[in-house]
């Protein structure tokens, strides 16, 4: 890739790049740094970059590395997750809802979470996070969603269904506590 | 006709997009009969719609972007003048 195209990939991507670190739950300082870092390693790695896949891949695939390595301590998901016994929890033994969906009217629902989301995003655990915000935000097809995590689709079925009833169920607390 | 359990979770996996039309009709059917699988359909989509309100605030201002774009550029530059030195 020469420098024009470089160039042309920094102008198409950084404000995603930038989103999608905030997103993750890095301030704003944060967020930069990882854009720089992302940025660095795509402009050292491009001559190995041979259009195996789509450009945007390959730089959100490097992202999401450099959120890894920004944040210490991260676990690799767990593959039991609590959520699933929660989900299980809301039927009855025919898989008739005994406990089902609660919180205000839709138009309702959709204010309170907006304000409510970003805490329980935060809560979320990484990599199902990332799913999520890829899928919804970012508006990546499965198939890119599934190279940048390194998971096949059924492991991100089960990621974006987890995380959708773990976001769902925390805004439900909130609602019920309120 | 499947079940609640099966239509919340073909849901919030996105499994129905890449599912036969059997499966995309009888859900649409249960959904139809069902106000608690509604009522959940709706919530799961209002998260992704709150999810894009937020973060669309998030983009960086002309200012912080301006001054991140060129030290990522000089990255670029650095980085060719390397490329041209002659090698001993």
């Amino acid at each position: 890739m020469d420098r024009e195209a470089l160039t042309a990939v920094v102008d198409a991507y950084l404000d995603q790049v930038v989103r999608a670190a905030r997103g993750a739950g890095l301030d704003r300082q944060q967020a930069e740094e990882v854009a720089q870092n992302t940025f660095a390693t795509f402009i050292e790695t491009a001559p190995r970059f041979e259009g195996r896949s789509h450009v945007r891949t390959w730089v959100f695939g490097i992202l999401y590395r450099k959120i890894q390595e920004a944040r210490r301590g991260f676990a690799k998901d767990r593959r039991m997750d609590d959520i699933d016994e929660v989900f299980e929890s809301r039927f009855d033994p025919t898989g008739s809802w005994s406990r089902p969906p609660q919180g205000p009217d839709d138009d309702m629902f959709g204010k309170e979470a907006r304000q409510e989301i970003g805490d329980c995003l935060k809560a979320a655990p990484e990599q199902q996070r990332m799913a999520f915000l890829f899928r919804e935000v970012d508006g990546l097809s499965t198939q890119e969603i599934c190279k940048i995590l390194e998971v096949s689709a059924t492991n991100l079925g089960v990621m974006l269904y987890r995380v959708r009833n773990r976001l769902r169920d925390c805004l439900e607390t909130k609602w019920e506590q309120a | 006709m499947p079940t609640c359990k099966e239509v919340s979770r073909s849901i919030a996996s996105d499994e129905l997009s890449a599912a036969g039309w059997r499966q995309r009709l009888s859900t649409q059917i249960h959904l139809l009969m069902c106000r608690h699988c509604r009522r959940y359909s709706h919530q799961i989509r209002a998260i992704g719609e709150a999810a894009r309100g937020i973060l669309s605030d998030t983009t960086p201002d002309s200012g912080s972007r301006e001054r991140l774009q060129s030290s990522i550029l000089d990255q670029i530059s650095s980085g060719a003048e390397k490329d041209s030195e002659p090698r001993l």
